[in-house]
C-alpha cells in the first residue's frame, strides 16, 4: 500500500530527475547561495577562534581610566574630560611588576580632524614622526586620505604617515598621534586617561583586577577578559559584511526557488488538473508541488555546505580547534537548511498559484 | 434495461458570465447509464457534453439536482471522497490525452494505481498487463513525445482503465486522431466494452457515436 506522501514524493522525484536542466539551475543557485553563506559565516567564525587564541597566547589588557568612566572603549567622548595622575604608570609598574609585561599610557580626545570629529588617541614611542598621524582604515576612507596627504588636527596640519589596515574594531575610526604632539596641541597638563596593562601569562586578570580596583578605588578599573575582549573585537570585526551577505543570500536562494517555480508554473495548470481528474486528492497535489521546493533546497544546502566547509577546513587558519570548526559547521548547516526550507515555502506560492487554476480549471 | 450505474436528477448547471450574464450548461438534466453501457453523447460546440461528464466525474458541482454514481451521491460526498470516488471507480480520458510529459508511458499510467493507493510493484504489474494489452509492450519506457499520437491515445486509455472503475468517461477521445487512428480507439473502447466497461462518451462526430450501443444528443444542457 503506498502512502499519498510515497506517491506524491515519487511524482515529484521523476518530475525532477526528468527536467534536469531546471532543476540543475535551481539546485546550483541554491548551493551558490549556501556556500556563499556559509563560507563566509565559518571564515568569519574562524577568524573569531583565531582572534580569541591570539588573545588567549597575549593576555587580555587591564585598562585604567579615570573615576566615573564606564567603559573604556575608545572613541568615548568622555574622554578628554577627565585625567589620570602622572604618577600612576609608575606606582603601578613598580607594584606588580611580576605580573606586568608592558605598561602603555594612552591619551585618548575627541578632536576634529578636517572637520570631522573623531576618536584621537595619543600613544607612546609612536613608529611615526611628531608633525605625523596615523589614520585607522575607516576614517582614511571617511577623509579620502592616505599616505603622503594632510589632515588638520586642532588647527595644525599633520602629515599622513601611514594608515593602519583594518583591524575590525573601533580603532578603524580612531586617529594616531604621538602622546606628547597630541598633548601639547591639546594644551592639556596631563599626559594621559587611560592606562594599559599588559599581563605576563599565566597571571590571573580578574584577581589582578580586583587587588587595582581595592588599590585604587578612586579610578575605573575594567579587566577584560578573554570573552569580553572577544565581545568587543570580534562582531564588530566580523559583523560587517554578515548582513549584507545574508540579504544577498536570501535574494538568490528565493530567486532560485521563484525562477524554477515560475518556470513550472504554466506547466503545472494542465498537470494538476489531470492529476485531480485521475484521483489525485488536495493532499497528494500539495506535497507534489512542495516536495520539489523541498527537493531543490535540501540538496542545494548539503551542496553548497559541503563545499563551503570542505574550502574552509583546507584554508584554517593555523591553531584553530577542529571540533570548534566542526561545530559551527554542524549548527550553521542546520541554520542554513531551515533558512532554505522555509523560503522554498515562500517560494512555492505561484506553483500553489498555478495549481489553483489547474483545481478550479474544470469550473 | 440494465442495473442502473449513473443516474442524474434534474441537474443543473449555471455558469457567471464574465460580463455578469448567467450561461446555462445543463438544464434540469435526468439521465439513467445502466452497467455495461456504451453511451455517445453528441451536440454541437456549447452544449453541454463536456460539462455533463465533469459533473458526472465528481469534478464540477452541479448548480443543482444529484449526480448518483454506483449508489452514491457523488456531491453528498467531501473534495477527499469524491477524489477516492475517482481512484476506484471513474476513469478519464481527454481529447489532449493529459499524459505527464516527464514521466515515461508506463510511469503515466502507473500514477493512477499509486493514487488509488498500491505499491510501485503492483502498479509496475498492473500498468505492464494493461499496456501490453493495448499493445505498447515496446513502449513502456518512452516519454509521451516520443510516441505518435495514436500511441499517446492509448496510453492515455489505459491510465484511464487500469484501475478497473465502474466507469470510463471519455472526452472527445478521438477528437486530434487521423481516420486510422480513431478507428483503432474506437475499436478498443468497443473491446472493453464488451469485456464489461461502462463508457460515456463524448463526441462531436456522429460516425463514431453510432459505433456506440446508445446515442444522447444534447442541445441547450437538454436531451435532445
Amino acid at each position: 500500500m503506498s502512502s499519498p506522501l510515497g506517491s506524491a514524493f515519487w511524482l515529484a522525484w521523476r518530475e525532477l530527475t526528468a527536467r534536469t536542466a531546471g532543476f540543475l539551475t535551481s539546485l546550483l543557485l541554491v548551493a551558490l547561495a549556501v556556500g556563499l553563506c556559509t563560507g563566509n559565516e565559518l571564515v568569519s567564525r574562524a577568524r573569531e577562534v583565531a582572534l580569541n587564541a591570539e588573545i588567549d597566547r597575549i593576555g587580555p589588557p587591564i585598562r585604567i581610566a579615570p573615576a566615573g568612566i564606564s567603559q573604556t572603549s575608545l572613541g568615548r567622548l568622555e574622554f578628554g574630560s577627565r585625567y589620570l595622575d602622572p604618577e600612576l604608570r609608575t606606582r603601578v609598574s613598580r607594584r606588580h611588576s611580576d605580573s606586568l609585561r608592558a605598561v602603555e599610557t594612552r591619551l585618548v580626545l575627541s578632536t576634529r580632524v578636517d572637520g570631522h570629529e573623531t576618536p584621537t588617541v595619543g600613544i607612546e614611542n609612536a613608529p611615526f614622526g611628531r608633525d605625523e598621524v596615523a589614520l585607522g582604515a575607516t576614517t582614511a576612507e571617511r577623509l579620502r586620505k592616505g599616505p603622503g596627504d594632510q589632515v588638520e588636527l586642532l588647527k595644525q596640519r599633520l602629515t599622513v604617515a601611514a594608515v593602519i589596515p583594518t583591524t575590525g574594531t573601533t580603532e578603524d575610526l580612531a586617529v594616531w598621534v604621538a602622546r606628547e604632539k597630541l598633548q601639547a596641541l591639546a594644551n592639556l597638563p596631563e599626559p594621559a586617561n587611560e592606562l594599559r596593562l599588559y599581563l605576563l601569562p599565566g597571571v590571573d586578570s580578574r584577581k589582578l583586577g580586583h587587588l587595582l580596583r581595592s588599590e585604587h578605588p578612586d579610578l575605573t578599573v575594567v579587566v577584560q577578559d578573554r570573552g569580553a575582549v572577544a565581545e568587543e573585537q570580534a562582531p564588530a570585526a566580523l559583523g560587517k559584511h554578515r548582513f549584507v551577505v545574508y540579504v544577498v543570500t536570501a535574494v538568490i536562494v528565493a530567486l532560485a526557488l521563484l525562477i524554477g517555480a515560475f518556470l513550472n508554473a504554466r506547466e503545472r495548470t494542465p498537470e494538476v488538473a489531470t492529476l485531480i481528474a485521475i484521483g489525485a486528492t488536495k493532499t497528494t497535489v500539495f506535497c507534489v508541488l512542495m516536495l520539489r521546493a523541498v527537493v531543490v533546497s535540501v540538496l542545494g544546502t548539503i551542496t553548497g555546505a559541503l563545499v563551503a566547509i570542505t574550502a574552509t577546513l583546507l584554508n584554517l587558519p593555523p591553531g584553530t580547534p577542529i571540533g570548534v570548526f566542526l561545530a559551527d559547521s554542524l549548527a550553521l548547516f542546520l541554520f542554513a537548511l531551515a533558512a532554505t526550507l522555509a523560503l522554498s515555502v515562500v517560494a512555492a506560492g505561484p506553483v500553489l498559484v498555478a495549481a489553483g487554476k489547474g483545481w478550479n480549471g474544470y469550473e | 434495461m440494465t442495473e442502473s450505474l449513473i443516474t442524474l436528477q434534474a441537474v443543473e448547471k449555471v455558469f457567471a458570465a464574465r460580463d455578469g450574464r448567467t450561461v446555462t450548461a445543463l438544464d434540469r438534466l435526468d439521465l439513467e447509464i445502466g452497467a455495461g453501457d456504451f453511451v455517445a453523447i453528441v451536440g454541437a460546440s456549447g452544449s453541454g457534453k463536456s460539462t455533463l461528464l465533469f459533473t458526472i466525474g465528481g469534478l464540477l458541482e452541479p448548480s443543482a439536482g444529484k449526480v448518483i454514481v454506483a449508489g452514491t451521491p457523488v456531491y453528498g460526498l467531501s473534495p477527499g471522497e469524491r477524489a477516492l470516488l475517482r481512484q476506484k471507480r471513474i476513469g478519464f480520458m481527454f481529447q489532449t490525452f493529459n499524459l505527464l510529459p516527464y514521466l515515461s508511458c508506463l510511469e503515466n499510467v502507473m500514477v493512477a494505481p499509486l493514487l488509488a493507493g498500491s505499491t510501485r510493484a503492483e502498479a509496475k504489474t498492473q500498468a505492464t498487463a494493461i499496456l501490453e494489452r493495448l499493445g505498447l509492450a515496446h513502449r513502456l519506457a518512452h516519454r509521451p513525445g516520443e510516441l505518435s499520437v495514436g500511441e499517446r491515445q492509448r496510453v492515455a486509455l489505459a491510465r484511464s482503465v487500469v484501475n478497473k472503475p465502474d466507469v470510463l468517461l471519455a472526452d472527445e477521445p478521438t477528437g486530434n486522431l487521423d481516420p486510422a487512428m480513431t478507428e483503432e480507439i474506437v475499436g478498443l473502447l468497443q473491446e472493453l466494452n464488451m469485456a464489461g466497461q461502462t463508457i460515456l462518451m463524448v463526441t462531436h462526430d456522429h460516425r463514431l457515436a453510432v459505433r456506440s450501443k446508445r446515442v444522447i444528443t444534447l442541445a441547450k444542457g437538454r436531451l435532445a
